[in-house]
């Protein structure tokens, strides 16, 4: 009997004593009634804790060599998180050769960076700390920064129920971060609600009341086949097609674009269509940044189109330089344009620095 | 004695469990496992993205872009699909699987695009892995209410023929709407059958389709969006297509 009491004794106290892991709460992001649904890895579901851990990471510059440069250094949530400038500066002033991409609705796109070489965000994520030319920081040196902070080994546990932090686990907390980064209450949001006869909340509806008959005239402009032609690439909720397109901005190649990725001659030239939206916030425009104003980038698709082997057969109009709009049709185009900004998105409290 | 009486019931547990009846066997399945494959050949040449084929006309075209929908596809009451969604450049999402009972399918009746009830509802309210879904039709929807894109074809023709092989001629055919909604019948479906999977393919023919019934003067009628003013062309790209669906050998 004694015997008995002993074992039971020890046994409970064993359990007591296995300590319990850590349950992340869900986190169920808020998906605009028009978009589709998100699509979330199975092996990265999202949690309050790994977006909370990730929101942090985005801003920690201890991921860059000598800590001056966080993710946020070029994806400022005021530009939706793009960078003003062409090329964004890495550490110690080094230039890259591509603008920094806007950061919104992620979680819809197929493919990342302008060349779509990575094929999902995690695997996106795990490329600027090593770069040269952005954070130049070794993922050894980086993880151990991490595990020596005094706050990210129980974030980490917290997120991921260990301490053993892997880049892995930093480009998964990181993902789940900016998959929260949602855009989509724009007044182009409701035009295209009220186009697709999509019931409106009453804060669309408020918006609604404030869409100009020139902001309409300019989405019909943009739609229109003799007017911008626009639509081709730049469509729906996403205002954006998966695709890669060479959109007639050069003759002759120095960034091979898609064709560096695939190998295929078809591909030079070729960069991932981006989204629109918030575009009044992410300039410079184009894949190297070479536009500065929204008028420059209408005069390219207005009389600047360069015919080559491989441009889009959507460029109908390529052929006369593009689609030759007026003063007053470039004026409407870019009055529509300026209905993709998100005032919300921009200054949302819950994707600034923590 | 009590000791006993627990080993005994044990045994006895352990013998009822081995003695246990055996299920019932199933019944044997008559279902096949049905295989269709869609894919589009350019006369007797299967097309692959990028390569050159020679046209009737002696010009050289090189197509990248080859998207259509088909509706509704079954047979006497029987559904095989409700929507299926051909892409050139995505060769392994062209088959689509369906079981179903020996002889379901011996002919097969479908529709060119998008019913028009599908055709204006909200393309992201489909799942995500339906083939009307925003992130699957991409921008095979237009984005506005008119719906989808029923037919797609983008290509670059050299239409000279000089030595130079200079495909500047860009096409660009983008025909849906409503009213272009088209059946067709493919009869005799000659499945190939291996142990419990049938299979067929049903091709698109791109070169009957710009020819027959009505012939397509692709350097002069190079593009349309299904827009006003450009009703001959997509009519007789609507139509044209009815007769360009055939059932591989």
């Amino acid at each position: 009997m004694k015997k008995h009491l002993l074992f039971a004794g020890i046994f409970s106290i064993s359990i007591g004593c296995i300590k319990k892991q850590p349950e992340p709460t869900p986190y169920v992001p808020e998906v605009p009634s028009h978009f589709p649904a998100m699509n979330i890895p199975a092996d990265n579901p999202m949690t309050v804790e790994g977006v909370a851990l990730g929101r942090k990471l985005f801003y920690e510059p201890l991921l860059s060599l000598n800590n001056s440069i966080a993710c946020a250094s070029c994806h400022q949530q005021s530009k939706a998180f793009s960078d003003p400038d062409q090329y964004s500066k890495g550490v110690g002033g080094t230039l890259g050769n591509r603008n920094s991409s806007a950061l919104m609705n992620l979680a819809w796109q197929q493919t990342y960076f302008w060349d779509g070489r990575a094929v999902s965000l995690e695997e996106q994520i795990l490329e600027p700390v090593p770069n040269p030319v952005e954070m130049h920081q070794s993922w050894p040196k980086t993880i151990q920064k991490l595990k020596e902070h005094n706050e990210y080994p129980k974030a980490f546990y917290e997120a991921f129920g260990t301490v053993d932090i892997t880049k892995e686990l930093v480009a998964k907390a990181i993902a789940q971060f900016l998959r929260t980064l949602i855009s989509g209450q724009s007044k182009y949001d409701v035009m295209y609600k009220i186009e697709n006869l999509l019931s409106l909340n009453n804060a669309e509806k408020a918006l609604a009341q404030q869409i100009t008959p020139e902001e309409w005239s300019g989405y019909d402009l943009f739609k229109s086949l003799s007017g911008g032609d626009c639509f081709h690439c730049h469509n729906g909720p996403l205002m954006q097609v998966h695709k890669y397109s060479n959109n007639g901005l050069d003759v002759i190649f120095s960034d091979q674009g898609r064709a560096a990725v695939t190998g295929n001659s078809a591909d030079i030239g070729k960069f991932r269509v981006p989204s629109l939206r918030n575009i009044a916030f992410t300039a410079p425009y184009m894949h190297d940044g070479r536009f500065a104003t929204l008028e420059e980038v209408i005069e390219h698709y207005s009389s600047g189109v360069k015919v080559s082997e491989s441009i889009d057969p959507l460029m109908e109009f390529a052929h006369q330089g593009g689609v030759q709009l007026d003063a007053n049709q470039k004026l409407l185009l870019k009055k529509f344009l300026l209905t993709l900004s998100d005032e919300v998105f921009i200054t949302n409290p819950q994707f600034s620095k923590p | 004695m009590n000791k006993l009486k627990v080993y005994l019931g044990l045994v006895l547990i352990v013998l009822l469990g081995a003695c246990e009846k055996e299920p019932d066997p199933s019944p044997v399945s008559s279902n096949l496992q049905y295989e269709l494959t869609l894919s589009s050949v350019y006369g007797d040449q299967a097309i692959h993205p990028d390569s050159l084929y020679h046209t009737a006309e002696g010009y050289l075209i090189r197509f990248t872009d080859i998207r259509f929908y088909l509706s509704n596809m079954g047979s006497g009451g029987q559904s095989f699909a409700e929507v299926m969604l051909y892409d050139l450049q995505m060769p392994s999402a062209n088959t689509y699987l369906k079981s179903a009972a020996n002889n379901a399918f011996v002919s097969f009746q479908t529709f060119l695009g998008v019913d028009s009830t599908n055709n204006h509802l909200d393309p992201a309210a489909f799942p995500n892995n339906h083939p009307l879904n925003l992130l699957q039709a991409n921008d095979m929807h237009w984005g506005w209410n008119p719906g989808y894109i029923f037919v797609r074809l983008e290509a670059r023709v050299d239409t000279i023929p000089d030595a130079q092989i200079n495909t500047d001629h860009l096409l660009s055919y983008h025909v849906g709407r409503d009213d272009l909604y088209k059946s067709i019948d493919l009869n005799n479906v000659p499945w190939k059958i291996n142990g419990s999977k049938a299979s067929v393919q049903i091709q698109f023919d791109v070169k009957q389709w710009l020819s027959a019934p009505e012939m397509v003067d692709i350097r002069n009628e190079s593009s349309t969006h299904t827009a006003a003013g450009e009703e001959n062309l997509f009519q007789k790209l609507a139509n044209n297509f009815t007769s360009s669906l055939r059932l591989a050998p």
